[in-house]
């Protein structure tokens, strides 16, 4: 097998939505008039004209896979990364839907929507996503998780949708009074949802990544440590592995904490580690012949 | 003698300061005649979201007997708005120039600049923070206006 390049896309997403000011917020115009009449000069001021600004419904599904998820026949609980993004200008509160896209060679089963608990793994630490409140310009980490049917191949596309509490049973550009404002819906329905891949490879090599934190939630401060096990799915010798993985945005890389089975190995450029390994070879006598990436970041 | 002279300047003030001032929002609403055809119009403000275009208008309104001249109308563009290059008008003849510091001071937009060294730059329209219009005269018992389009950012 030729190069075979591996890149982890993960997690704590902290996209930077400008989503506006704020719903509530009063905006107030006033005006002031100067004149004369006779030569006597007169001042007065306008009424204070004030509007409230309005919530507008919006949101962004988006899954967080850049390459198809690679996944063996018969695997259980498999999981794709997607993030909701609140792009509206309040406070909303969302309950999600699994999809599924036009390309299905084969049907996933037990599908459950996980919500991230901050360390953009999912693990055991993860609850299911329901009623979850994100505020405006926030995001969450969401996981799509299935069983892979032992008689799957080629690929099945697979996704979420989300649904907002505010939004109810509005259409698009219907609005509706909230408090002291209207809610108005904005959100175009295909950015409700976002599909990611799965893909069976008779002989692939399987990431699995978990995390650590040294605190019990993510604070500034905290430093995450980082596993990737990797194993090779099916029989056969894969070549010229390298694994990339970018650090999560707003933490910094521990320097020389990067290790490959426990030995310091590979490079961080700033952005990303990477570890490359000549070759994993797989028998059906053999065991899983399993590597382990190691390394830290601290939370800014 | 000094009496007379205050009671009748006080008469002449009230009198004569006839001229108000009054200020309305407006968005703009596409509307679907009997007919299929899609119009805009402007309605009064009241879905505002970000993004939204809302139209200011200052009516002015003298009352009283005698015309009203020099009149200056300052309004600041309010907070967490930016003003829509070019909207400014007024339903007379008036001059329109425009404030970067707050109001202090009002220029051409040609002559507005902002920054210090390699940061000078020619102000752009969502960093004005007031408009003035001056308007020459408004006659007895007429009506004028002046207007202005700024962005909820």
């Amino acid at each position: 097998m030729s190069k075979y390049v591996l890149s982890i896309f993960i997690f704590i997403i902290q996209v930077s939505y400008a989503v506006g000011v704020p719903a509530g917020t009063e905006i107030k115009n006033v005006a002031h008039l100067d004149y004369m009449v006779d030569e006597v000069e007169f001042s007065v001021t306008s009424n204070t004209l004030v509007d409230i600004v309005d919530q507008k419904i919006d949101m962004k599904m988006v899954c967080q896979e850049s390459e198809a998820v690679v996944v063996g026949i018969g695997e259980k609980k498999r999981a794709m990364s997607f993030t909701l993004n609140n792009t509206g200008n309040g406070k909303d509160t969302y309950n999600f839907s699994p999809i599924e896209g036009e390309t299905l060679d084969f049907t996933v089963s037990n599908k459950e929507i996980y919500l991230d608990n901050g360390d953009g793994v999912f693990s055991e630490e993860d609850s299911l996503a329901t009623d979850v409140d994100v505020p405006a310009d926030g995001n969450v980490t969401l996981f799509l998780v299935s069983d892979i049917p032992n008689d799957a191949d080629k690929l099945s596309s697979n996704g979420i949708k989300a649904s907002s509490t505010i939004q109810g049973s509005l259409v698009y550009g219907e609005s509706k009074k909230l408090d002291n404002f209207y809610a108005v819906m904005v959100a175009q329905e295909d950015a409700k949802s976002d599909i990611c891949v799965y893909e069976v490879s008779p002989l692939a090599v399987k990431l699995e990544k978990s995390a650590t934190l040294s605190s019990d939630k993510v604070y500034s401060g905290t430093t995450i440590h980082y596993k990737i096990e990797l194993k090779v799915i099916g029989e056969g010798t894969i070549k010229d592995i390298v694994i990339n993985d970018n650090i999560p945005t707003w933490t910094v890389y521990i320097k020389d904490s990067l290790k490959l089975d426990g030995v310091t190995a590979g490079d961080f450029n700033g952005t990303a580690v990477s570890v490359a390994l000549a070759s994993v070879t797989q028998t059906k006598a053999s065991s899983d012949p399993k590597h382990q990436v190691t390394f830290d970041v601290r939370v800014q | 003698m000094k009496k007379f002279v205050m009671v009748s300047a006080l008469l002449l003030t009230m009198v004569q300061a006839n001229v108000t001032i009054n200020s309305a929002s407006f968005q703009e609403q596409t509307k679907v005649t009997p007919s299929g055809e899609k119009v805009k119009e402007w309605v009064k403000a009241s879905k505002v979201v970000p993004g939204t275009v809302i139209r200011y208008v200052n009516t002015l309104d003298n009352s009283g007997d005698k015309s009203a001249r020099k009149l200056v109308v300052n309004n600041p563009i309010p907070e967490n708005m930016e003003y829509v290059a070019g909207s400014a008008a007024c339903q007379s003849a008036c001059s329109i120039s425009y404030s970067i510091d707050g109001g202090k001071t009002y220029n051409q937009p040609e002559e507005l600049f902002l920054g210090v060294g390699k940061n000078r730059h020619l102000a752009k329209a969502s960093e004005y923070t007031d408009i003035r219009w001056v308007v020459d005269s408004l006659g007895a018992k007429t009506q004028s206006g002046v207007e202005y389009k700024a962005r909820l950012k």
